[in-house]
């Protein structure tokens, strides 16, 4: 390519750069400069960037072995690590969602533990420092039963981005009244369900 | 020296931790697209408008996010309201159950991405308000040996069913009330409780006061739910635990439900009988009195029992 090819190629440049710039100006002088950013959603359609999605769910826990009492006895979980729900919403909406539990009770191959007592308490929730959207709300303790309860709630606008949700052993118990525990193995399935409803 | 002693150690800890983390990672996600009868503004579940008889297709996408298999099984749970005054999607009978088509399980490989295939249909004749549901996914495990608690994940997405936008959003609440009646549940007293939303609309920001007074008029116990929902054209059925077993006799149920907008009020007499709490009644008295008295005078019976036998069967072969 000759020199002077070149040196018409930048001149057209120049050019047109300048009338971009002159543009611009005009706008600036009429007070309507306009910044427009349009966000979609990452990705193609079912692309789990874009998906309001458990990233983590507590892992199983267990009460150990416990003696059979003839008080009500409150147990906490033996292993002694914090364990966290973590959910993200890049739908990019602000409708909210809605985290809920739901458990049978409590029971052997044998017989269920009449009376006993699966207590949650979420102690924490925390996001990125950068996270400016509204941290979704917290119940206070649950006892888990059949039918569900809400214990992340994300209003509107709330829970944007990536949100943990933290659970101290301490905080998950298990109230065990007198008279209903036998020498036998107990077990339940706690559900975590992710809610996008009315 | 020390630094490098640091390092390792925190090395070690997070491979523990990471591990720790991500025990319990689901494996999939669920993106809900939506159909021209979509209502518009609405990006988060599925608010429909058909006309009466006329149906649409959902499609929903699946991303199976791990490296192994997975099965996911699909239903339409109708909207009932829970004891908790949650609105719960349950596996039940309704209407709605006979108008949507749900691909029951769908197995997705390594990576796969899939999509579910759903069929609405309205009912044939106009209704108002709206019908409720969701759309309820969950991973199909293996049959675990459990012992302690499991922790398992679903997701669900609301699907909603109008004929009428317009109408719906017009339609007046209406409660009424159902029943009161003295139970016993998990060997614990309660006053159970139920009443009912008329109309095919959710209720909202639902207050809930419940008293229970003697014929005298003097309360025995008080209750009060807050922030509590209702399911369209559903009943809820609530306990008020009772700190002690109440004697028998006729007692009165007085139930204040609160709205933003509106109240009812219902006063209701209902009679305790002596059967009704028999088995807290016991609990109460086993829990209260642990110590077996009976057994020490079995035994006392016994001690002294022992040698006037011996005595006794002495005597008469001599």
């Amino acid at each position: 390519m000759s020199k002077k090819l070149w040196l018409s190629l930048v001149g057209i440049g120049v050019i047109s750069s300048g009338f971009i710039v002159s543009d611009v100006a005009a706008e600036g002088r009429e007070g309507t400069t306009e910044v427009q950013v349009n966000f979609v959603r990452d990705g193609d359609p079912g692309d789990p960037d874009g998906a309001l999605r458990f990233e983590q769910v507590i892992e199983d826990f267990s009460f150990g072995e416990q003696s059979i009492s003839s008080s009500s006895q409150t147990y906490t979980v033996t292993d002694g690590i914090e364990r966290f729900v973590e959910v993200t919403d890049n739908r990019g909406t602000g409708a909210g969602w809605d985290v809920q539990v739901r458990a049978p009770q409590l029971a052997s191959e044998n017989a269920e533990l009449t009376g006993a007592e699966l207590l949650l308490t979420p102690s924490s929730i925390s996001s990125d420092a950068s996270n400016v959207s509204n941290p979704p709300s917290l119940s206070g303790t649950i006892r888990v039963t059949d039918a569900a309860q809400s214990i992340i709630d994300a209003g509107v606008n709330e829970g944007l981005g990536t949100w943990e949700t933290s659970f101290l052993p301490t905080n998950l118990e298990l109230v065990v009244p007198p008279g209903t525990a036998r020498v036998d193995d107990y077990s339940t399935t706690i559900t975590w369900m992710l809610l996008s409803t009315p | 020296m020390k630094y490098w002693y640091a390092v390792i150690v925190s090395m070690l800890m997070f491979v523990v931790y990471s591990e720790t983390m991500y025990a319990n990672e689901p494996s999939f996600t669920v993106t809900p697209l939506f159909p021209d009868e979509q209502i518009d503004g609405n990006e988060s579940y599925y608010e429909l408008q058909l006309d009466p008889s006329e149906s649409t297709e959902l499609e929903l996408v699946l991303h199976n996010l791990s490296s192994n298999e997975v099965t996911v099984n699909a239903s339409l749970f109708p909207a009932v309201t829970n004891e908790h005054f949650v609105i719960d999607y349950i596996e039940t009978e309704a209407e709605i159950v006979d108008l949507v088509d749900v691909e029951p399980s769908v197995t997705l490989g390594p990576q796969e991405v899939k999509t579910v295939d759903v069929t609405v249909q309205s009912p044939n004749d106009a209704f108002d308000g709206i019908l409720l549901g969701g759309l309820y996914f969950e991973e199909d495990y293996d049959e675990k040996t459990n012992s302690g608690i499991s922790n398992e994940y679903a997701y669900l997405i609301g699907l909603q069913l109008t004929n009428d936008h317009e109408q719906h959003k017009a339609i007046e609440p209406e409660l009424s009330f159902i029943d009161v009646e003295p139970i016993t549940f998990e060997n614990r007293p309660l006053i159970n409780v139920s009443f009912q939303n008329d109309e095919p609309i959710i209720i909202d920001e639902l207050t809930v006061v419940t008293e229970v007074f003697t014929e005298d008029g003097e309360i025995v116990e008080s209750n009060e739910r807050e922030d509590g929902r209702m399911a369209p054209s559903s009943a809820v059925t609530y306990g008020v635990a009772l700190s002690e077993v109440l004697d028998p006799g006729t007692y009165i149920a007085k139930v204040t439900a609160t709205t933003n907008a509106n109240e009812w009020v219902w006063e209701e007499e209902f009679t305790i009988e002596e059967e009704d709490f028999a088995e807290a009644e016991m609990i109460e008295e086993e829990s209260a009195d642990t110590f077996p008295y009976w057994m020490v005078i079995i035994v006392v019976i016994a001690i002294l029992f022992v040698p006037i036998a011996f005595l006794l069967g002495r005597r008469g072969r001599s």
